[in-house]
């Protein structure tokens, strides 16, 4: 190791005088390898989790909602009615009028939404409205849009879904 | 203290007044449609006789409403099997409230009446119910095509946009009249007690 640090001095990018004081006591450098390894697989679990949350995001939008139930209900629902392709799917223009898009640019973006003030969407928002069917301005939406009983999980996952469109 | 308006301030006014004369004219005239899509939820009071309205069930058997609602607890939603957006969790609503039903209130009947009797054939109604694992309880039906919109103007449940109707679910009682509005996507547990105490009183 002191050896390729001299190599990078002669290279300009030490001064050969601070080779010396960088020099990695004995057994040093396993822990050095085991810390880059940790935070490499920090990054590597970070990255699976982000991935799995999309993954179910994407579940909840395009195939349902598994053990969904209406807020108040213990019903289970089947998945098959739980898909908000069913009714936000902006590829039908018949189905796109029942129905606003959900996608990044109409969450996040700044503006009026049934007569209230500008407002726009984050993931706590979307939980409310998702629970209690009440949008970031206050405003109660229409009762054709159910409310369900949904974990953080899946709200989280779903609005990371949502946005990633 | 108030000063009388002038000459010149009263035929200043009298085109305002005209116009808003004739804005409330208008939307007295719209009243009765917004009104129709707002009906108020929960007690129909008085309760409202069915229409003689006929119907086909889904077996292809031929009845009219009044008939099939006489002597059950009945609860009604207007559905049809093409649609993708609120009638599968009206089904799966109705699908927890059978179950729900069968031991609690033995006279209660579900009825999901088609919207669009030009594609809702028997076969089509049978095959839906199939989907929702449907009881004996629960039947299908749907009106001929020239009443279509009968029972969707009598219950007053028309929505705006592609989807004409609503999900709420509507409750009559054993003499066949139509006595109670719940709000879109009532839960299965809601409705059975609701129709349990319907029955009690």
């Amino acid at each position: 190791m002191i050896e390729r640090l001299k190599r990078y001095a002669v290279a300009g990018w030490y001064k050969p005088s601070q080779v010396q004081d960088v020099r990695v006591p004995a057994g040093g450098r396993w822990i050095l390898l085991l810390l880059s390894l940790l935070l490499a697989a920090g990054a590597v679990v970070q990255q699976w989790r982000e991935h799995q949350r999309l993954q179910r995001g994407q579940l909840i939008y395009q195939q349902g909602w598994p053990g969904a139930n209406l807020a108040g209900d213990d019903s289970s629902l089947p998945e098959l009615a739980t898909r908000c392709v069913n009714c936000h799917d902006a590829g039908s223009s018949a189905q796109s009028a029942f129905a606003p898009a959900l996608n990044a640019a109409a969450l996040r973006q700044l503006h009026p939404r049934r007569g209230g003030p500008p407002s726009r969407y984050d993931e706590s928002s979307l939980c409310k409205l998702l629970r209690e069917g009440v949008d970031p301005a206050w405003v109660q939406i229409p009762r054709a849009m159910p409310r369900y009983n949904v974990s953080d999980e899946d709200c989280a996952a779903l609005w990371r879904y949502l946005v990633s469109r | 203290m108030s000063v009388p308006a002038s000459e010149s301030q009263r035929s200043a006014f009298s085109p305002q007044l005209k116009r808003r004369g004739l804005l409330a004219l208008g939307a007295a005239a719209l009243l009765p449609r917004v009104v129709h899509a707002h009906a108020p939820l929960g007690p129909i009071e008085p309760p409202l006789a069915a229409p003689a309205l006929p119907l086909t069930l889904h077996d292809g058997s031929a009845t009219d409403l009044p008939r099939l609602l006489k002597g059950r607890w009945s609860a009604l939603q207007l559905m049809f099997t093409g649609c993708s957006a609120t009638c599968p969790i009206q089904g799966a609503v109705f699908a927890a409230l059978q179950g729900k039903l069968a031991a609690t209130l033995p006279q209660a009947q579900l009825l999901s009446v088609s919207i669009d009797p030009l594609n809702d054939t028997a076969a089509a109604l049978a095959a839906w119910r199939q989907r929702f694992s449907a009881q004996a309880i629960w039947l299908a039906a749907a009106p001929p095509v020239k009443h279509a919109d009968v029972l969707l103007d009598f219950v007053d449940s028309r929505a705006v946009g592609s989807d004409r109707h609503t999900a709420q679910t509507l409750l009559f009682d054993n003499h066949g009249r139509f006595a109670y509005r719940c709000a879109e996507f009532a839960s299965a547990r809601d409705i059975a007690r609701l129709m349990q105490q319907m029955a009690r009183r």
